[in-house]
């Protein structure tokens, strides 16, 4: 053997280890994530069994085959305990709504004196601001016009059809076509257009 | 054309029903118009629709001794919602430039009053009552869509900010400009599971001390990507929530989270659940996620909530607003297997249950891969 080729083997040998090494560098500290970030999907449709040790070792977490058979027995067990979590679920979501005061009577208005002006509000041009507020009084003028004609049944009119709650429809959505309006001759372009 | 909406809605949830045990659907003689009836899945209470059409749709919703009636028609793009409980009257219209206009007011009186929790409460029991219908019809039901929409944006209206207001559609980012819908984690990603983490930040008052830069007073306070006001890896997904008060899990490794609600811990830094990042309250109907949407639920579940005195995520709120009901939806809702919240196995799941392709376990400590095969 003479030394070139003792030198080729060597490197030859030293990369294959290198190699090896690496891999198996990358596999440990995969396994070593708290969540698996492998992406190895199976190209051809083996055995269930098969597929099921293979999905689950390339989510970084072998499962030997002898486990299998326990781990689809657990899946009725897990079912049982699953119901009964429901009931335990329903309790716990009442009992976080029963402490609310349901009875309680309505509020005033929120204050709103530091109004939070979102910045893509901020942001949108005054030309742009004024074409949405124009078009959002025509929608309301429309949808007004609709609520005012006997023929169109009760849409949007509060659900009991009573004169009384139309009528305050009618005026809550006439008194905000004048704010807006309002906003809009006061300011001009650039007018925000909020309530109150 | 109703009866026929009906018939069709029954025959679409008798089936799903007898495979999952979801929510269920009936048809009632009605006398001239038959009704739809929603059964909610959870005992979350019982949804009668009289009418139920692409163009329209009006209800009522009976839960906790509480009658919530509703109405929904969409006319050329522009929608009109408008929905009395409690004495109250919350009133939508929708127009095409994507710009809405609110009101809510005293039934009895016609004055200004504001948004409760328990108003919020009611609010979200219906919208989660509606997930299954709206899941199968609201692509072809637009009154349905918006609806629903609209529902889920009062179940996040915070107290502190004024029931009648105008928001006005973003000017740069119509469509799916601010859309987290390539982040949100879903089925299909595979045998090989890479979760998808995403950044979620916000701002407020909170003062960790006087010398940091970390949420100090040079800033007022945290500002915005602050270490203690971020959350590095939010998992975003339509994950169901644990029990805890907001329903979110929180943790410092993605390995060891659990349900409560951290107060501006820098080391936390890992979060999911409760349909986290989703534009409304929890999980429900509609799939939008955006960076809004998403900042908005880091700041109420991190250490602040809806109802805040100080107001701290009214902004968030207010930047989030337009994204509930103008942007597409991302879809991704979950087939979960096996809910652990409420059981002594929430936030304990066993180990050998994680990754192992033994159906999807939801609220465990940490994300079961299974969810998303």
């Amino acid at each position: 053997m003479n030394r070139p080729k003792a030198k080729v083997l060597i490197a030859v040998f030293a990369a294959a280890l290198l190699v090896a090494g690496l891999l198996f560098h990358r596999g440990s500290s995969l396994r070593s994530l708290a969540v698996s970030e492998a992406s190895v999907a199976p190209a051809a449709q083996p055995p269930l069994a098969a597929q099921e040790r293979r999905s689950a070792a390339a989510i970084g977490r072998a499962i030997p085959l002898s486990e299998l058979a326990s781990a689809r027995r657990t899946r009725e067990e897990k079912a049982t305990l699953a119901v009964e979590s429901e009931a335990a679920r329903i309790a716990q979501r009442e009992a976080k709504l029963d402490p609310l005061p349901w009875g309680a009577s309505r509020p005033p208005p929120a204050v709103d004196g530091d109004h939070a002006v979102s910045k893509s509000e901020a942001a949108l041009p005054a030309a742009e601001k004024v074409r949405q507020t124009e078009s959002m009084i025509e929608r309301l003028r429309e949808r007004i016009a609709r609520a005012e004609q006997p023929s169109v049944r009760p849409a949007s009119l509060v659900f009991d059809g009573s004169s009384r709650a139309r009528e305050r429809l009618l005026a809550r959505m006439k008194r905000r076509v004048a704010e807006l309006e309002q906003s809009l001759a006061r300011e001009g372009p650039g007018a925000t257009a909020e309530g109150q | 054309m109703e009866g026929g909406w009906a018939l069709r809605g029954m025959g679409f949830f008798a089936s799903l029903c007898a495979l999952s045990g979801c929510a269920s659907a009936a048809l009632e003689p009605g006398g001239e118009q038959e009704k739809v009836v929603v059964v909610a899945p959870e005992e979350q209470g019982l949804v009668t629709f009289d009418e139920l059409t692409a163009a329209r749709l009006e209800g009522s919703y009976e839960y906790r001794g509480e009658t919530l009636r509703f109405e929904s028609e969409a006319r050329d793009g522009v929608y009109y919602v408008t929905v009395t409980l409690r004495g109250m009257v919350l009133s939508a219209t929708l127009d095409t430039t994507g710009a809405f206009d609110l009101d809510g007011y005293n039934d009895a009186d016609g004055t200004d009053t504001a948004m409760t929790a328990v108003d919020r409460a009611l609010i979200h029991a219906l919208e989660s009552a509606l997930t299954d219908l709206y899941r199968a019809r609201a692509a072809e039901l637009p009154a349905l869509d918006v609806f629903s929409r609209t529902l889920g944006l009062w179940s996040d209206y915070p107290d502190t900010v004024a029931l009648r207001r105008m928001f006005y559609a973003r000017h740069e980012r119509k469509g799916s400009g601010s859309s987290l819908c390539d982040n949100l984690n879903k089925p299909g990603q595979g045998s090989g599971f890479v979760p998808r983490y995403t950044w979620a930040s916000h701002d407020c008052l909170k003062l960790k001390g006087v010398f940091t830069t970390d949420c100090g007073p040079l800033t007022a306070g945290c500002a915005y990507g602050n270490d203690s006001s971020t959350l590095d890896s939010v998992f975003m997904s339509m994950h169901p929530g644990g029990s805890c008060g907001d329903g979110r899990f929180f943790g410092t490794s993605a390995a060891n989270m659990r349900c409560y609600e951290p107060d501006h811990d820098s080391n936390v830094e890992f979060a999911y659940g409760d349909c986290f990042g989703r534009c409304g309250l929890g999980c429900g109907g509609s799939t939008q996620f955006t960076q809004a949407c998403l900042d908005h639920d880091a700041c109420v579940s991190s250490g602040h909530w809806t109802a805040n005195p100080l107001s701290a995520c009214d902004d968030e709120f207010a930047e989030a607003a337009v994204d509930y009901l103008v942007l597409s939806n991302c879809g991704g809702a979950l087939q979960i297997d096996y809910n652990w919240a409420g059981s002594s196995y929430e936030g304990a799941c066993p180990a050998s249950w994680k990754n192992a392709n033994d159906g999807c376990d939801a609220a465990c400590q940490f994300v079961d891969g299974d969810c998303f095969r």
